[in-house]
This record gives structure tokens, C-alpha cells and sequence, in this order.
């Protein structure tokens, strides 16, 4: 079965191309003693088609370079990841004290070249005599001796870092767990260094301070292992994640002088030895949340329960109510934000308070966080206010789950002062804040499909239309014209018929005349006159009287006499209409002089 | 055989359905697709209209808005523009095209135009062509009303003031027909198109093998200027030209 992994492994590596950054990296201790064996690698990601090493001046390779090669591939949700190592391994002792660069290496990965980082060391000088007497001491089991020793498993003593799990989603809790691994006495610890976590948020888990040795097995030999410290990591990032190295000098007590023999128990002086130990880096893969968050997922990982509730269910306008929010479980609690709640219109929101009690312990970070969110109602009535929603992603059972709280609701009543309240919505006014942008909506009107656009200007509709007004305007044209010579004529006609008119007239006067009817022989040379004047100067009879009648006529230019004649004519009729009876001759001479007098004035008004 | 009864009666069924499919009722189909969310089909409605020959302002719009939803971008900023193009005042077009514009690569500064003509063009696309003819006969016949008070009027105040207005209405009529027959010609002389092509590299001149000058992206507007075969000449807004194949734009 491992056999057919292996060849999978190897088909898939040779199949796929390499589609990630090559990295290339070499690494070595920064400081090494004079004399000191020391490893220096170079590592790849991807296999290089050629390796070209610098040279290695003030130092000696008393090996390689031997090359190993590692990769593996993973399958998670269909999505297969792969990692390779390469690398070349140098052992190098250093050969003068000093401050050295080693140059760096090229190499040929996939028809590029790439380059590795410059490295360097600082070569310190090293008491020879203890490094030859602890080569003596050490025996053959150790292939080579070197201050900053891996921790491989075939020495006595080393360190390792453990996690609970290798493959984690973003933000899942790990336990990291540091242990001291010996065969041999250790009487204290120095220089502890840590590792960084960097792409972690750590948080120590509470160990007892004396470290306890529990005798374990390990490939067949005994080793008693001791819990330095514990940590609990949560991934800030996804991806492949290099826990870098856990260092530390122990002092290790070991017999001096060979120690195959029982006795030497008995005779062999114990002697305290510093020894710097490493562990290996390690790598954690990150993987990415899946896709398909809810909305009010804020990135909590771990299994929670929630509760919310307001600390009262009536208030008063003006009154600060408080929501408690409680999410409670295990998982990254500590990055828990605050569930998303909008209050409704009319509460003044203030910042959201928030405390936690959160013990971590081997099983993860356990214990609840409280979000306090004061609000003030600022007009009464009863809210609904729907509930608070908290996601998370349950890394057990590979899902996001959404939690949902009892609806909240709220009465608000009124304090009496809701007068103010006017006050202060007008107070409150604030510009419209827009929270999105899109397009506007569709036309949804009625409108008649259309096939093309028809173009009134270039119509016959146009143009006929045009033409319609043009007629039009002919027609009011003419109408117009024929109505205002029509007016005009009338007043002409009767200018031009006036003496006919007043001929007319006299001629029937004369005929009263002659039947000696006074009265209505005057009346009738009255009309004569005033129709004759009214006509000729186009002046109704009802607006004629005898000043306006003689100024008219002096105007039109009628000499004095003969206005004064037209007067006492008029007078004497007037008078002779009323007048018991008139003398006959006298009737004909006021017939003869009005005759004369039309045509007299017939002669001015003519024209 | 059941299955051959329900089959054929399915068969008539949708055959039944299509022939009682009419333009509006597309259109109402459509609305209610495009509400539902469902903007896929609702594009494909419209734009079966569109294929069919109709072209109305609101059917361009909202064909373009479906699209936009889709996040095909050149495909609704076509569509705006050719709504844009029949109904040059309405601000709803004019707010999508400016908004869908916003997701395009390109951002061309356009050589500045001169004031009066910017003028010109915003008073020119207040109304649609129809529009400034039904001006123009308005105006004929505020003017020949002004003529005929001209002509009958003694008093000398009124025969000034409407002879002046007379010659006012003269150049109201002149102008509206103008502003017409232009906004006809802006729709009937189609010289704009938009670049569908993801990239395109503008060349120096028609052909495969000449220089490249620029490159331009799908959503772009240009001017055809010239077209020899199966390339065109285009201008950009910023004054450059070249030529590009004819099949990597759409003409508006």
C-alpha cells in the first residue's frame, strides 16, 4: 500500500507541472566554533535541472554534497496540494575565526535561473580540547559533533515540537506541544529561545513550572521526556506554515570516560556539559475557510452557543437599555467580534462593551464573551426587533453553522417629554449615507414595441402639417381682410348716400308741405338735417347735439355763417314742432334754406 | 402510447403557447424575470425582441440593465448606448451608462470640448428629433399668428413688438428644424461602436503584420472613421486613432 503511494506520489509529481514560486533557500548556522562540523543546505521546492554550488573558501567540506529529496501530496475537498523538498547538503567545518560570506548558489529550476541567499557565518573560536574530549566522550553513535545539534532521534538527548494536528483550517486551535527528549541527566536549562510562531496568534497554556520526565520509548531506546511549555496556536493565515525551531542550551551531566562498562557508574567522575539543541522546523498546512460563508459569519472557528437578551423589556424614552450579547464554547473566542445587530431607527447606539472570561487549556481556548451594547430609545413605541445572528465554522463537522437568538423585542414609553424629542430629531438630521451603488431599475411602463424610428421632420406628415397652418393662415387672412373692408364700406356708403338720404327726406317734407301739416313737415326737415349730418360725419344721431354738431362742423372746416344758419334752422323747427300753427310762407322759406344749406355744406364735406 | 398521447399533446401545447406569444407579452415576461432575479433569462428575452428588429428606448435599457446584472459589461454599456442614442435626456440611461462605464479598464481623458459646443450638444439633446420637429411647427404657428396681428394692428406699439417677435419665431423655427434634422442624423449615421474583444491592439494600419500603437479593452467606446475589408479605423475619445479588425467592436 505504501509502496503504491509512493508511485502515485511519484507519477502525480512528474505529471504536474510546477505551478507554484520556486523557493530556494540555503540555510546554516549563524555561528559556528573554529573547527566545529557544521551542515549547510540547500533547499528547493522543486526540482532543479542543474546546481551549481559557490565556493566554499575558509571552510572545508569534509562531505557532500548528498542530495535527498522529499515531496508529498494532498487531497482535501478535491483540492490536491502538493509540497517537494530538494536539497544538497554540504558538512563543513570552519577553518579560521572570522566573519565569512558564503556567495550565493544558482541553480536551474525549470529553464530559470534562480539564486539562493548569501550566507553568513560567524566562525567564533572553540576550545579544541573540549570538542576533542567530547568527541571522545560521545562515542561512536555520533556521527559528528557539532555545537547546534538536529534534533534526530539518534542522539541523547533533543527537542521537538509536537502538534496535535499537522492539517488545520484557518483559526481551528492546535496545541503545540515543546518537549526535551534524553537519555541522559539534565541539570538545568539555558538560553531558551522560543519560536516565534510568526502566522499564529499563541497563547501559552498553563504548565507547572518544574518539568516532569515521563520514561517513554522511542525506536527501541529509552528516553525520558519532559513538557518544556505548551501553546495554543490559532492560524491567522492560510497556506503552508513553517513553525521555526525551538533552541536551547542544556546543561547535560555525563561521565567522562567511556561509559560502556556498569562500573564506570561506580568510578567515572560526572562532568557538566553545555549542549545547544534544536528542534526541527515544522510545518503546519493552513487551510483556507470553504467557500459559502453566511453574511454574519466574522470568522469564529470552533464550536459556540449564543444568547442574547435585552436587560429589560419596558423602558421609558430616554431610558439606556442594555443588550447583552453572550457567545460562549471553544475555538479562537479570544478573535470573536462582535455579532452584527442594527438597532432601528430612533435608539441612539453607543460603543459595544466587551469582556470575556476565556480559560485556554489543552482542549483549546474554552469560556464566553460578553458584547454589552448600550442603546437609547429616543420615541416610544414597541419594537420588534429580530434577532442577533453569530456564525462560525465547525471544523468537526467540516460546516458553517448559523445560531440565531430568541426574537428580542422591546416597549419603549413615553417620559412626558416627547415634546423635546421633536427637538432633538431635528437636532439629529444627517446627510443620506449611501451604503451601495447600483444600477437604476428597469422601465417597467407600458411602451408599444417599435420597429424603427420614424422621423417627423423628414415626413410628408411634417410637411403636410406645414401646409394645413399655411392655409389656415390664408384663410384667417382673407376673412379678416373682407370683415374690415366690410366695416368700412358702411360708414362710406352713408357718407356717400347722405345727401340722397336727406333728399329723400325734404322731398316728403315738401309733401307735408304742401298738405299744410306743420308739425310733420318739421320733424321731417329735423331728420333731413341731423340724418344728413350724422351720416356725413359718420356720428350716430344719439351722440349728435347742437355743440358737438358745430364744433364738428367747424372742424371739418365748414365756414361760421353756415353753422349758424344749420343752428337756427334746427331751433326754429324744434320750436315750430310744438307751436300751435305755423304761416305757410314762412314754412317754404325754411324749406328753401335748408335745401340751400345741404348743398352748401355738401360743398365742404364733400370730400 | 400514453406516452405518444402526452407527448403530442405536450407538442401542441407549447405550440399552442408560441403562437399566442406576442411582443408584449415578451416584455411583460422579461419585467418579470428581471425581478424575479432570473437575469439570464430575462436578457435572452430582450434580446430576442432586439433581434427581431424592435428598438425602443426602454427595450435597449433594459436589456442593458439584464446584462449588467450578468456582469457582462460591454454587452449593457451597448445596449445603454443605443438607448442613449434614441433618448438622449433620460437621466436614468444616462446614470447606468455612467455607472457601467465605471467597470471598464480604460480611462480615457477625453480632449476637452469646447464650451459653446457642450452647450450646443445638452440644449441640441433636450429633445429628440420628434420632438424638435413638433417644436418647429409649434413655433410656424405662434409665428403666423404673430404675422396676421402684424398685418391687422393700427397701433404702431403692436406692429413693432410682433414684427421683432416675428423675426425671434423666424429663428426659433430655423433652429428647432436644425436641432432636428441633426438629432435624426445622430441616430441614422451610427459611426460609434464598442469594443467586445477583452484586449485589443490597435495596429498602425489594416493589417495583421503592421505596428502596434495601443491597446484598448472591452467595454471602450470608439468612432469608425474609415473601413477598408475587415478592419476598421477608429478614434478614441482622446484623439488617437488606428485600426483594429471590424469584428472585435459592435456598432452602437
Amino acid at each position: 500500500m505504501k509502496k503504491f503511494i509512493a508511485i502515485l506520489t511519484l507519477i502525480t509529481v512528474s505529471i504536474l507541472a510546477i505551478a507554484q514560486d520556486v523557493v530556494f533557500v540555503a540555510t546554516a548556522p549563524s555561528v559556528v566554533a573554529e573547527g566545529e562540523q557544521f551542515r549547510l543546505v540547500f533547499e528547493f521546492n522543486s526540482k532543479p535541472k542543474s546546481f551549481n554550488p559557490p565556493s566554499f573558501d575558509n571552510f572545508y567540506i569534509l562531505a557532500g554534497p548528498s542530495t535527498s529529496s522529499s515531496s508529498s501530496i494532498q487531497i482535501v475537498n478535491g483540492q490536491v496540494t502538493q509540497t517537494h523538498q530538494f536539497s544538497y547538503t554540504y558538512i563543513l567545518e570552519a577553518s579560521k575565526e572570522g566573519k565569512f560570506t558564503i556567495n550565493s548558489a544558482k541553480a536551474e529550476v525549470n529553464g530559470k535561473e534562480y539564486e539562493s541567499n548569501p550566507i553568513t557565518i560567524e566562525v567564533v573560536k572553540g576550545s579544541s580540547n573540549q570538542y576533542s574530549a567530547q568527541k571522545q566522550k560521545q562515542g561512536p553513535n555520533q556521527g559528528y559533533d557539532q555545537k547546534v545539534e538536529s534534533s534526530d532521534k539518534s542522539s541523547d538527548v533533543f527537542v521537538d515540537i509536537n502538534f496535535d494536528k499537522t492539517t488545520v483550517y484557518r483559526g481551528e486551535p492546535i496545541l503545540a506541544t515543546i518537549s526535551i527528549y534524553t537519555r541522559q541527566n539534565i541539570s538545568g536549562f539555558e538560553d531558551i529561545k522560543f519560536p516565534s510562531f510568526t502566522g499564529f496568534w499563541s497563547q501559552e497554556v498553563e504548565t507547572p513550572s518544574d518539568v516532569h520526565f515521563q520514561r517513554m520509548n522511542i525506536d527501541g531506546r529509552i528516553y525520558n521526556k519532559g513538557v518544556l511549555k505548551k501553546y495554543m496556536l490559532f492560524p491567522q493565515r492560510s497556506g503552508n506554515i513553517t513553525v521555526d525551531p525551538f533552541e536551547l542550551v542544556v546543561l547535560v551531566q555525563e561521565r567522562s570516560g567511556k561509559a560502556q562498562s556498569i562500573f564506570d557508574d561506580f568510578f567515572g567522575a560526572y562532568q557538566t556539559t553545555k549542549r545547544r539543541l534544536a528542534s526541527k522546523a515544522k510545518a503546519i498546512k493552513v487551510k483556507d475557510l470553504p467557500l459559502g460563508a453566511p453574511a454574519s459569519f466574522t470568522g469564529a472557528v470552533g464550536n459556540y452557543n449564543l444568547e442574547a437578551s435585552f436587560d429589560k423589556v419596558k423602558v421609558k424614552t430616554n431610558e439606556a437599555v442594555n443588550l447583552k450579547v453572550r457567545v460562549a464554547g471553544s475555538g479562537n473566542i479570544r478573535l470573536v467580534d462582535a455579532p452584527k445587530f442594527t438597532f432601528p431607527a430612533g435608539f441612539e447606539v453607543f460603543d459595544t462593551k466587551v469582556s470575556d472570561r476565556i480559560n485556554t487549556t489543552e482542549q483549546g481556548a474554552t469560556g464566553s464573551k460578553t458584547f454589552e451594547i448600550v442603546a437609547i430609545p429616543r420615541g416610544p413605541g414597541d419594537f420588534d426587533m429580530g434577532v442577533v445572528e453569530f456564525s462560525y465554522f465547525n471544523p468537526i463537522q467540516n460546516k458553517y453553522i448559523t445560531l440565531k437568538s430568541k426574537p428580542l423585542s422591546l416597549t419603549v414609553e413615553p417620559d412626558g417629554t416627547e415634546a423635546s424629542n421633536v427637538q432633538m430629531v431635528g437636532f439629529g438630521r444627517e446627510d443620506i449615507r449611501f451604503i451601495g451603488k447600483d444600477i437604476r431599475f428597469i422601465k417597467t411602463d407600458k411602451y408599444v414595441p417599435q420597429k424603427r424610428v420614424n422621423f417627423l421632420i423628414s415626413s410628408n406628415k411634417y410637411k403636410f402639417i406645414i401646409v394645413i397652418l399655411l392655409a389656415l393662415f390664408a384663410v384667417a387672412f382673407w376673412w379678416i381682410q373682407r370683415r374690415r373692408l366690410f366695416m368700412g364700406n358702411i360708414a362710406l356708403v352713408r357718407t356717400r348716400k347722405a345727401k340722397k338720404v336727406s333728399k329723400q327726406r325734404l322731398r316728403m317734407a315738401l309733401q307735408f308741405l304742401k298738405s299744410n301739416n306743420a308739425e310733420q313737415f318739421h320733424e321731417e326737415l329735423l331728420r333731413a338735417l341731423w340724418g344728413y349730418i350724422s351720416d356725413k360725419l359718420s356720428i350716430p344721431v344719439a351722440s349728435l347735439s347742437s355743440d358737438s354738431a358745430r364744433d364738428t362742423l367747424l372742424e371739418r372746416g365748414v365756414i361760421n355763417n353756415d353753422v349758424e344758419e344749420f343752428l337756427r334752422i334746427v331751433s326754429i323747427c324744434e320750436y315750430a314742432r310744438y307751436a300751435p300753427k305755423g304761416e305757410q310762407s314762412q314754412m317754404a322759406n325754411l324749406y328753401d334754406s335748408s335745401i340751400e344749406l345741404i348743398s352748401k355744406l355738401e360743398a365742404v364735406l364733400k370730400n | 402510447m400514453k406516452r405518444i398521447i402526452i407527448v403530442i399533446f405536450a407538442l401542441t401545447f407549447t405550440v399552442s403557447l408560441q403562437a399566442s406569444v406576442t411582443p408584449d407579452s415578451v416584455l411583460q415576461r422579461a419585467n418579470y424575470e428581471y425581478i424575479e432575479g432570473n437575469f439570464e433569462e430575462a436578457a435572452a428575452l430582450y434580446q430576442s425582441m432586439v433581434d427581431s428588429g424592435y428598438n425602443n428606448t426602454e427595450l435597449h435599457f433594459n436589456l442593458g440593465n439584464a446584462y449588467f446584472k450578468q456582469n457582462k459589461i460591454p454587452q449593457a454599456i451597448l445596449n445603454y448606448e443605443r438607448a442613449h442614442l434614441l433618448d438622449a435626456s433620460d437621466e436614468d440611461i444616462e446614470f447606468n451608462l455612467e455607472y457601467a462605464r465605471t467597470f471598464t479598464v480604460d480611462r480615457i481623458e477625453a480632449v476637452p470640448v469646447f464650451f459653446l459646443t457642450k452647450w450646443y450638444r445638452s440644449l441640441r439633446s433636450m429633445l429628440t428629433s420628434n420632438g424638435w420637429a413638433w417644436a418647429s411647427i409649434a413655433f410656424v404657428a405662434i409665428l403666423l399668428v404673430t404675422g396676421l396681428l402684424f398685418w391687422f394692428s393700427y397701433r404702431p406699439w403692436v406692429k413693432r413688438t410682433t414684427f421683432s417677435l416675428g423675426i425671434l419665431f423666424i429663428l426659433c423655427i430655423v433652429l428647432t428644424s436644425v436641432f432636428s434634422l441633426q438629432e435624426k442624423g445622430r441616430i441614422i449615421h451610427r459611426d460609434k461602436a464598442i469594443v467586445f474583444q477583452s484586449v485589443v491592439t490597435v495596429k498602425s494600419s489594416p493589417g495583421a503584420s503592421s505596428k502596434d500603437i495601443f491597446i484598448i479593452h472591452a467595454g471602450t467606446k470608439v468612432s469608425i472613421t474609415k473601413a477598408i475589408g475587415e478592419w476598421v479605423e477608429v478614434r478614441i475619445d482622446d484623439g488617437n486613432k488606428g485600426w483594429i479588425p471590424s469584428e472585435s467592436v459592435e456598432l452602437i
